[in-house]
């Protein structure tokens, strides 16, 4: 069942276009990752998706309803939340307020005064808990991340958009990272992840898009895709 | 669970009893204290709203305004136009309703501005409003002035009390709710704040009128203390410098630091009037000049950095 459609998605900055007329869909339950050079338009989908930007034309579908140019805020009490390339973490917050803040603004009505013990399953999953009440800047960069994905995960999402959320972390940190979107997976929300780490990509993607220059040129298996002619040439390097 | 009530009854009992202390003191003190000194609370009581209300919006987005003076304007000339055609709280009312409806406006048009751009902005507006005025009095009533309908100064008092307390109740209440974290996150990543649900626009135009409302309020009280106003008295810059001078001084991080920094000031220019006449400016200039260079969170900040 498809959770997410894209139909002839386009954005153009100036005479550029950043996306170029993109359709696919995401299935849901499954790790979908999205690969492709520097420049290709990942991260400009990724805000197109979330509402971040809106496109020039085309559609998108959430759960079968459009949510097109809706604001991010609408589009995330929708089901979709989402992490940042760069980290954008409420930094002199504390930890846990960053996550009380995500699961307090949720579309989901409260049931009573269990926000603070929720949050801290949040933590628990991406291995934060005990850090509550450190301001988020004073975290490592792995840390923040993991941060970033816990603050998604408390808007209860459906659907969850991680970008690039092993760059810059080492590889027994990477390792970690892989198991944290495994149990995410686990618990039934449906993922769709920006790598550049291809191991990650391997190990957990049930399928890979592939982008090249704002177009889609690849979609399958991960070993089907990482065989592919065309993306060994732009992408992996002969 | 029991026990854990009865101990922070406990602990809070002397807070608790301190307040019933402050609020039998409040209410009483017209009956004898001198009228030179409830005229000095209720100032003091109007530096405490403005800049309680001013820090509410301002302190966690950290989106600056300098538009107080605008909106206290609006209060003073609701009470100048409004005075003589209902009774006073209804004046004090619509004094915040009116200054409430024009920071919905402004927030509507401006609150996408950011950073710098914002404050140059309210600066701009309360200049506006002024000459607006201005021009308004001189081509249209030919005269710049207007009286005011005068209040004794005991019910002034009264109302001013009842303005900072409801100032207080709403700040307390917002910062124990979901908007105060709204608030901060605005300030630190407006981006990721509306993507985690936040209706960004709506909660910065919401809170922005609600202090709004206040400034207004105690503007459309204290116009009845002054008799006669005109555009340069109601729409004084200083009513916009004052609060975030204040905040910044007390500590603009908790509403302890925000009073302490608007009675201290308040106190202080007064001091300073009346022993230094000729070098008050002067003094008040390097007194804050010192503290936000050396008290970057004020003195309230000081207090707790002594304590560890």
């Amino acid at each position: 069942m498809r959770i997410l459609e894209v139909a002839g998605i386009k954005k153009s900055f100036g005479g550029l276009a950043a996306v170029a007329g993109v359709d696919f869909h995401i299935d849901r339950g499954e790790v979908a990752g999205l690969i492709g050079p520097n420049g290709a338009g990942k991260t400009t989908l990724f805000n197109l998706i979330s509402g971040a930007v809106t496109p020039t034309s085309g559609k998108i579908k959430f759960k079968g309803k459009d949510i097109t140019g809706l604001k991010p805020n609408k589009i995330c009490r929708q089901g979709i939340a989402r992490t940042f390339q760069l980290v954008k973490l409420f930094g002199d917050m504390t930890v846990i307020e960053n996550v009380l803040l995500a699961y307090r603004f949720r579309a989901q009505k409260s049931t009573g005064n269990e926000a603070f013990s929720r949050c801290q399953e949040m933590l628990d999953i991406v291995g934060l808990l005990g850090l509550e009440l450190i301001p988020a800047r004073e975290l490592t960069i792995a840390k923040q991340k993991q941060l970033e994905i816990a603050r998604a995960l408390a808007t209860m999402p459906e659907m969850l958009l991680l970008d690039e959320v092993m760059a810059g972390l080492n590889p027994s940190e990477v390792t970690k990272a892989i198991e944290i979107i495994k149990n995410i997976q686990a618990t039934g929300i449906t993922i769709l992840m920006v790598e550049h780490v291809m191991k990650a990509i391997m190990e957990i993607s049930d399928r890979v898009i592939v982008f090249h220059n704002g177009e889609k040129i690849a979609e399958g298996k991960p070993a089907h895709v990482v065989a592919d002619e065309t993306v060994i040439q732009i992408y992996l390097g002969g | 669970m029991d026990n854990l009530n009865k101990g922070s009854f406990l602990k809070y009992f002397p807070v608790i009893f301190a307040l019933l202390i402050i609020s039998v003191l409040a209410a009483t003190c017209p009956l004898y204290l001198a009228p030179f000194t409830i005229i000095s609370v209720t100032n003091i009581f109007i530096y405490v709203v403005i800049t309680l209300s001013w820090a509410l919006f301002s302190g966690p987005t950290r989106y600056i305004s300098i538009a107080t003076a605008a909106f206290f304007g609006m209060g003073i000339y609701t009470s100048a136009l409004a005075g003589e055609l209902m009774p006073f709280p209804l004046v004090v009312c619509l004094g915040g309703f009116v200054s409430f409806i024009l920071a919905l406006l402004v927030g509507m048009s401006t609150l996408r501005l950011k950073g710098m751009y914002f404050t140059i902005f309210t600066f701009g507006l309360s200049e506006l409003i002024r000459h607006t005025v201005l021009w308004w009095e001189v081509t249209r009533t030919g005269t710049v002035g207007r009286w005011v309908v005068s209040v004794d100064h005991t019910p002034v008092y009264y109302t001013m009390l009842i303005i900072l307390i409801v100032t207080l109740a709403v700040c307390y209440g917002i910062g124990r709710s979901r908007y105060w974290l709204a608030l901060q996150s605005i300030g630190q990543s407006e981006e990721a704040a509306d993507h985690m649900g936040v209706n960004v626009t709506a909660v910065k135009i919401g809170v922005f009128a609600v202090s709004a409302f206040f400034a207004g309020a105690t503007g459309a009280t204290m116009a009845t203390r002054w008799t006669y106003i005109d555009p340069s008295i109601a729409f004084n810059p200083l009513f916009s410098f004052m609060p975030i001078l204040m905040a910044t001084f007390g500590g603009i991080n908790s509403i302890t630091g925000q009073i302490v920094g608007a009675v201290a000031l308040t106190l202080l220019a007064d001091l300073l009037l009346t022993e230094f006449p000729y070098y008050y400016m002067l003094i008040y200039g390097v007194i804050l000049v010192m503290v936000i260079l050396f008290l970057p969170n004020g003195i309230t900040g000081l207090a707790k950095y002594v304590k560890k």
